[in-house]
């Protein structure tokens, strides 16, 4: 099971590069796509999910040729974009009813079951009958999963699923995503690395529509061991620092001094600490490659 | 901050391109319909008559308004989106918390997108002004260039009716955050617009008052001009105009302010149509840690099925998700019962009020209101086909379904069936909306069979073809409000295609030849065209799909080159041979309409009056020939109802009546038959017109004084084409007239003066003969019965066919057959037989037409001698040949029409059987007993006198209420008749055969007049002597002339000003009662002073007065207390009149004795 993204490009009319001659492969399992706003994670998700032709490349899921036979990767393709509406006024259960009919389930007694079965998988089931444009985020959201699971897919793709979701919606969320992903292909993207740590067994972190790097998380926190180091500076040192040595992230304290995280192979002064490296400055560092 | 929205929503309209091309498009059809209207893709007119001015003030405004229609539809689309654009795009959570005033945020958007519009709206003044100047336009239609009719119209109709509905949809939609809302408000006022029209029965003042668009008004106030009045004058500002307008202002004012006054800065919107704010509070309730048992994790393994049946089924279903989606909307529903509430007044006007009231029959049913109807269905397809084809994009759920599995051509379809099914229903309700009515109405002849052909056969592929196009511009054109507007722009578009000279069915889209009904015969000949155009653009219907179906929107906002490059991907070998078929059948189709047509180019208008021109010069020289007269007539017609075609035998016996010897013969044949003949001397064909069917024949041997000879005919019909009848053969129902016939003679001369002694030699009605003898043998199939006029002499059945002999004596040249499956009602009176022949399932006015027969044979015996023959019949002929009724000889064939009229004559409306059946009858002493010369003025000795006598008849069979009332709708017919004229109007004794609204209206109100003048026996005994003077004689025939004469000896001089008032001049007054005061006199007296004015005008110039002018008084209870002739003498009168009674109302001229347009300030109240 796999995909295999080759040599990709799109640019847009205003001239916006958002595929940069981008490769990348990925196996079964959870993989999480990293990277800032404006990466191009969505227009790579959309040209996966067929919704988007690129200018040039190949798209291979297993067999299937993604761009020549959309038809047949949209039947085993579970998608859950960035922003999604649904039909104002339809409860849940109508509304997957609805879905089932256009992923092929055959009979109105077989769309029952699988709507009965995506409902309880996404513990929607006690507010099947509600209208979906009357539920919370997170609901929305764990609809969304509800409704690509309907085909029973073998790809999915869900586009920064939990931005602007409370912390306990988010669990929630992730729970449930984890419970669907086993078998399958799941691309994850989103900007919150804590997401990418909590689910996902491979990642790639992506910025100007290119990959920058491929990696496995706990491998890649792995390779930083003892390669971070943490500092107390002033505010108005940090501009010096960043000349000096990689830094990879910094935040305030709360005596107004400001921390920061650098990389390096060997200590770099005395005044430096050795921490434990996380996935965030596994982010930081590729993003600065 | 009022200053500073303005102008930035102002500049961001102008910066909008549709802005423009909103304009440009009113510019373009402005300047196209002004320069169709002024006659620049026409030959100029040659004719001398008075034409109407493109360019008059009032033709100005009614052109004007109707753009001012369209107009109406930007208003959501500028007006609206202005407001719900912040909500769309979720500007208004942000703009919301600026520090906006509301009153500036508001107004500043109404104000800025109400200028826009307005200055949109210019375009119409623009283009008809620009086109004005245009080279090569008529002469004759055009007149001074007036700016005041461009001003009035705009400054009275329509920005305020663009203020007054913009500021409803402002309101409307700020309210309820929906666009829809606000075009379906427009199209509410168009739906009350229609309610009005109809709810207030006649009452012009209430329709005029209460119209949104004061249409209405402006027609009311000038219901009466004359086309010099129309071309001349500006439209006056009116009392009623202005009150109109203060209504609509206070309607439109008191919405707008209530939305004002609800509007606020909140995000909470009014819960009428959703409310997507309210959200369900769970994150409480919910553990934060759940997992779900592990045996349920696994999805079960289910069938998808991708094969094309499933496909089909899905189409099925997703389309009922679609359906449901449309006929869940409370916008539908409001629709609907607005769209019922029309249909029902729509109906009632048709069936119960107006000057002919009919049943409500099935075909009525269907054919006005169905029209109605079909519109709104019309409207709601190309509203709701966009609002599905962007109904996922609209709620945010496209990239779900688009990553779905679903085919292109399932969405399209399921979406396309969704709006067939709500045509279905919207037809479903329109059958049972008009199955009720006829229940209410009381008529219980339902033909389901008929509804269910018309509205789910042909009503329905037209509906389905505009389906197919709407959802093509819907997945072309992204912007749901533009798509909209292009479809309606186009729709209106292609009905005025062939005023802009494109006449071919070939390119008119979706606009098939028109169905005709008859109950008698079916569509006939008109089912198989309309379904042939149908077919054609049925088929290019499914050519549009293609299209749709490649263009379909899948995936992100695509470029137009990522959409053409789809498209080509699309365009997959099934598609190609789709559409190549598609292609090939459209072609094919397309090349039959396309001979139909070619065929009737031949017969086509312009080709017959270039015809008719050339014949003119050509043989014009024969126009004085001295011709035998046919005096005897022998016919053998054979009918075949099934083939539609006939086959005729005949001879005419010619005899020279003249002094002169004859030495060439001009014979006319039928137009639309194949005429062979010959006569049974030597002669020679001299040339001969075949267009015309015009023969000059050279006799070898001069044709002596006295003398006689036969001519020998046979005559058949020519085949019917596609989108021609050529033959008058029905299935059922056949009505052939003379024209089939030979005749004799230059038959293209005009009538004569009366006064020319040429005149009398000939009668109006044949200038080939006098009264001679027919003999007539006529055969039809053995289902049907054939009638000619006369007496069956024999009758016989023979190879499946009925054959009738009849026999008429000493009648004019007046022929007419008819064959049809017929019921048979009789009568007797004083041993005349009485028949009506009718269509099965007619019988509803049966009765009244024998009374009407009755009435007539009672009046005109008892004051003008004995009736000529010994039956009268009535045969009913199918609408397809006309609505009228008429009278060969003892028959009088009558159209459907007036055998399913609705004469509620309890509810006071007009018995219109009883007073044809009676006009028709009367046609015997006054058109067949005297026969009037072939002059001006013939139809007075006919139609007035019989007019007069129908009225006669009316008032002893109902009484002098309902006769009066029916002298009304005379009056009427004759002030209407004279806005249309387009020559000087003659006077009563020079009126020509087709200004009926003289003969009939003006004739039957002057001869009543001098009937009440005079005193009815005293006329009657006068038209007795004129008539026993001329009755069954040859030349020289009588004429208007010798009638007037008449009258002058007969009447007293006292009132001889009247003949020459009524009969001589076109003489009408005006009267107006300015203040009247009351004086008691004690007891039960009462002196009035009565303040009045008198003018009277002669042919449009001021005459002199000493005439005698009715006042009647009435009493509180409507009694008249006193009505007395007094002689005036001057324009402004006072006079003291004493009356015993306390009078409640005045009133001039009651009985209607002289003819004046304006009477409504005739009267006065106290």
């Amino acid at each position: 099971m796999q995909l295999v993204i080759d040599q990709l490009n799109k640019t847009y009319p205003n001239g916006v590069k958002a595929l940069d001659n981008l490769n990348l492969e990925i196996g079964q399992g959870m993989f999480g796509l990293l990277g800032p706003n404006g990466a191009g994670k969505s227009s790579l998700m959309r040209t996966i999910a067929t919704l988007q032709i690129p200018d040039s490349g190949s798209l291979y899921f297993n067999e299937i040729n993604i761009l020549n036979q959309a038809q047949e990767l949209r039947k085993v393709l579970g998608y859950l974009p960035q922003k999604f509406g649904v039909y104002p006024k339809m409860s849940a259960e109508k509304l997957l009813n609805y879905f089932g009919i256009l992923k092929g389930l055959r009979s109105k007694k077989e769309r029952n079951i699988m709507v009965q079965k995506v409902l309880e998988l996404t513990n929607l089931d006690d507010v099947k009958k509600k209208s979906v444009s009357d539920y919370s985020g997170g609901m929305k959201q764990r609809f969304g999963i509800a409704q690509l699971l309907m085909n029973n897919p073998k790809l999915i793709i869900v586009d920064e699923p939990t931005a602007g979701l409370d912390p306990a919606e988010r669990n929630r969320f992730l729970n449930v995503l984890r419970e669907v992903s086993s078998a399958n292909t799941v691309i994850f993207s989103t900007h919150i690395v804590d997401d990418v740590r909590d689910l996902c067994n491979n990642m790639a972190i992506m910025n100007s529509g290119k990959i920058l790097q491929k990696a496995k998380p706990t491998e890649a926190i792995q390779s930083l061991k003892s390669k971070i180091w943490k500092k107390n500076i002033l505010n108005e040192e940090l501009e010096i620092y960043k000349s000096k040595f990689q830094v990879l992230s910094s935040g305030f304290n709360e005596d107004n001094t400001i921390k920061i995280r650098v990389y390096a192979d060997s200590r770099p002064n005395e005044s430096f600490e050795n921490v434990k490296a996380n996935l965030e400055d596994v982010y930081f560092i590729g993003l600065q490659k | 901050m009022f200053k500073e929205i303005f102008l930035f929503e102002f500049k961001s309209c102008l910066k909008n391109i549709s802005t423009y091309v909103f304009f440009l498009i009113f510019l373009a059809i402005a300047f196209a319909s002004f320069a169709g209207n002024a006659g620049f893709f026409d030959p100029h007119s040659t004719s001398l008559k008075t034409m109407s001015f493109a360019n008059s003030p009032h033709e100005i405004n009614f052109i004007i308004q109707y753009f001012n229609k369209l107009y109406l539809f930007l208003l959501p689309a500028i007006i609206g989106a202005s407001i719900y654009k912040d909500y769309k795009d979720n500007v208004h959570s942000i703009l919301y918390s600026f520090p906006i005033q509301k009153r500036d945020y508001f107004f500043g958007k109404f104000t800025s997108s109400f200028c826009i519009v307005i200055l949109i709206s210019l375009a119409g003044a623009i283009g008809m002004i620009a086109a004005e100047f245009l080279p090569d336009l008529d002469p004759k239609k055009m007149g001074e260039f007036s700016l005041g009719g461009y001003l009035q119209v705009y400054l009275v109709y329509v920005i305020p009716n663009l203020f007054f509905y913009g500021a409803i949809v402002f309101a409307v939609v700020s309210r309820f955050r929906n666009i829809y809302a606000g075009f379906m408000s427009i199209v509410f006022i168009f739906l009350f617009q229609s309610i009005s029209q109809n709810a207030f029965g006649s009452n012009g003042t209430l329709i005029a008052l209460f119209d949104p668009l004061a249409q209405n008004t402006v027609s009311y106030i000038t219901r009466f001009w004359t086309l010099e009045e129309k071309n001349n004058l500006i439209i006056p500002f009116s009392g009623l105009v202005l009150y109109n307008r203060l209504l609509w202002l206070g309607i439109s004012g008191f919405i707008f302010a209530w939305a004002y006054k609800k509007f606020s800065f909140s995000e909470n919107i009014s819960a009428l149509f959703n409310n997507p704010f309210k959200q369900i509070k769970s994150g409480q309730q919910e553990p934060i840690s759940l997992k779900t048992k592990a045996s349920e994790t696994a999805i079960p393994v289910l069938n998808y099925d991708f094969s094309f049946t499933q496909q089909l089924k899905n189409i099925w279903n997703l389309s009922n998700f679609h359906f449901s989606y449309i006929i869940k909307n409370p916008m539908f529903l409001m629709f609907l019962i607005l769209g019922l509430i029309t249909v029902v007044f729509i109906v009632g006007k048709v069936t119960n009020t107006g000057d002919i009231t009919l049943m409500p029959v099935t075909r009525i049913m269907l054919k006005v209101p169905a029209f109605f109807f079909s519109g709104t269905i019309v409207i709601l397809t190309f509203l709701y086909s966009g609002m599905l084809i962007q109904r996922e994009r609209t709620s945010g759920m496209d990239q779900l379904v688009d990553a779905s599995a679903v085919k292109n051509w399932t969405s399209l379809f399921s979406k396309v069936l969704a709006i067939v099914k709500m045509q279905l229903v919207l037809l479903t309700v329109m059958m049972l909306a008009g199955i009720i009515i006829q229940i209410y109405n009381g008529y219980y002849q339902f033909e389901i069979g008929l509804y269910i052909t018309q509205l789910f056969g042909l009503s329905l592929i037209s509906l389905i073809i505009w389906a197919f196009a709407a959802c093509l511009i819907h997945t072309i054109v992204p912007n749901l409000y533009i798509a909209l507007f292009t479809l309606l722009m186009g729709w209106i578009g292609i009905g005025a295609l062939p005023k802009l000279g494109i006449k071919t069915k070939l390119l008119r889209f979706n606009s098939p030849p028109d169905l005709e009904y008859s109950d008698l015969n079916g569509f006939a000949n008109t089912l198989k065209p309309y379904l042939l155009v149908e077919s054609y653009w049925l088929i290019f219907g499914f050519l549009c799909l293609s299209l749709a179906y490649l263009f379909w929107m899948r995936g992100v906002p695509n470029s137009i080159k990522e959409r053409v490059s789809l498209a080509k991907m699309r365009f997959t070998k099934p598609v190609k041979l789709i559409v190549a078929m598609c292609i090939f059948s459209f072609i094919a189709l397309g090349f039959n309409i396309y001979k139909g047509e070619k065929q009737l180019l031949f017969s086509s208008k312009k080709v017959m009056n270039k015809a008719f021109a050339g014949f003119e010069e050509q043989y014009g020289r024969y126009k004085n020939f001295n011709q035998p007269r046919i005096c005897s007539a022998k016919i053998d017609l054979d009918l075949y109802p099934k083939s539609n075609s006939f086959k005729a035998y005949g001879n005419y016996t010619l005899v020279n009546k003249s002094e002169q010897k004859i030495d060439t013969l001009l014979i006319k044949t039928g137009f639309d038959e194949i005429t062979d003949f010959n006569i049974n001397r030597k002669s020679s064909l001299l040339s001969r017109d075949s267009l015309v069917q015009f023969s000059v024949i050279a006799l070898e041997e001069s044709f002596v004084p006295g003398d006689s000879m036969q001519l020998n005919f046979t005559i058949e019909n020519k085949e019917n084409s596609l989108f021609e009848r050529n033959s008058n053969v029905l299935g059922n129902g056949t009505f052939l007239q003379q024209d089939i016939l030979p005749r004799l003679g230059y038959f293209m001369t005009d009538p004569f003066n009366p006064s020319d002694p040429n005149s009398k030699k000939n009668h109006n009605f044949a200038t080939d003969s006098d009264n001679l003898d027919f003999d007539i043998t006529i055969s039809t199939s053995e289902d049907q019965i054939a009638l000619a006029p006369g007496k069956v002499i024999n009758q016989w059945s023979e190879n499946n066919r009925n054959y009738y002999n009849y026999k008429i004596e000493n009648m004019k040249f007046s022929m007419g057959f008819n064959s049809l499956k017929s019921q048979v009602a009789t009568e007797n009176w004083n041993d005349i037989a009485l028949e009506v022949h009718h269509h099965k399932g007619h019988d509803h006015n049966v009765n009244k037409m024998l009374d009407g027969l009755k009435g007539a044979l009672e009046y005109n015996s008892r004051h003008f001698g004995p009736y000529q023959h010994e039956n009268a019949r009535i045969i009913e002929f199918p609408e397809s040949e006309g609505t009228f009724a008429t009278t060969y000889g003892n028959c009088i064939p009558t159209s459907e029409v007036r055998f399913i009229a609705n004469s509620k004559t309890e509810e006071g409306e007009v018995d219109l059987s009883l007073y044809v059946s009676a006009h028709e009858l009367t046609h015997q002493w006054w058109g067949n007993q005297i026969v009037p010369a072939n002059a001006l003025g013939a139809s007075m000795l006919t139609e007035s006198i019989t007019e007069y006598i129908s009225l006669r008849i009316y008032e002893e069979t109902y009484g002098k209420e309902k006769a009066d009332q029916f002298l009304k709708l005379q009056r009427k017919r004759y002030l209407k008749g004279r806005t249309s004229e387009q020559e000087k109007e003659p006077p009563l004794m020079l009126v020509k055969q087709e200004q009926m609204y003289i003969s009939y209206g003006k004739g039957a109100m002057i001869f009543t007049a001098l009937s009440k003048q005079l005193g009815e026996e005293k006329l009657n005994r006068i038209l007795r002597g004129f008539l026993e003077q001329y009755k069954f004689q040859g030349p020289p025939y009588p004429t208007s002339l010798d009638l007037t004469e008449t009258l002058y000896k007969e009447v007293p001089d006292s009132l001889s000003y009247l003949i020459s008032d009524m009969f001589e001049t076109v003489c009408l007054y005006e009267n107006k009662i300015n203040k009247a005061d009351l004086r008691s006199l004690g007891e039960e007296n009462y002196e009035v002073t009565l303040d009045f004015e008198i003018t009277k005008s002669k042919d449009g110039e001021d005459a002199t007065l000493a005439d005698y002018i009715e006042i009647a008084f009435f009493n509180e209870a409507g009694k008249i207390i006193e009505s007395k002739k007094h002689m005036i003498y001057s324009k402004a009168n006072t006079f003291k009149i004493q009356v015993d009674e306390k009078p409640a109302k005045i009133l001039i001229d009651p009985n209607l004795l002289i003819i004046e347009v304006d009477i409504e300030d005739n009267v006065w109240e106290f």
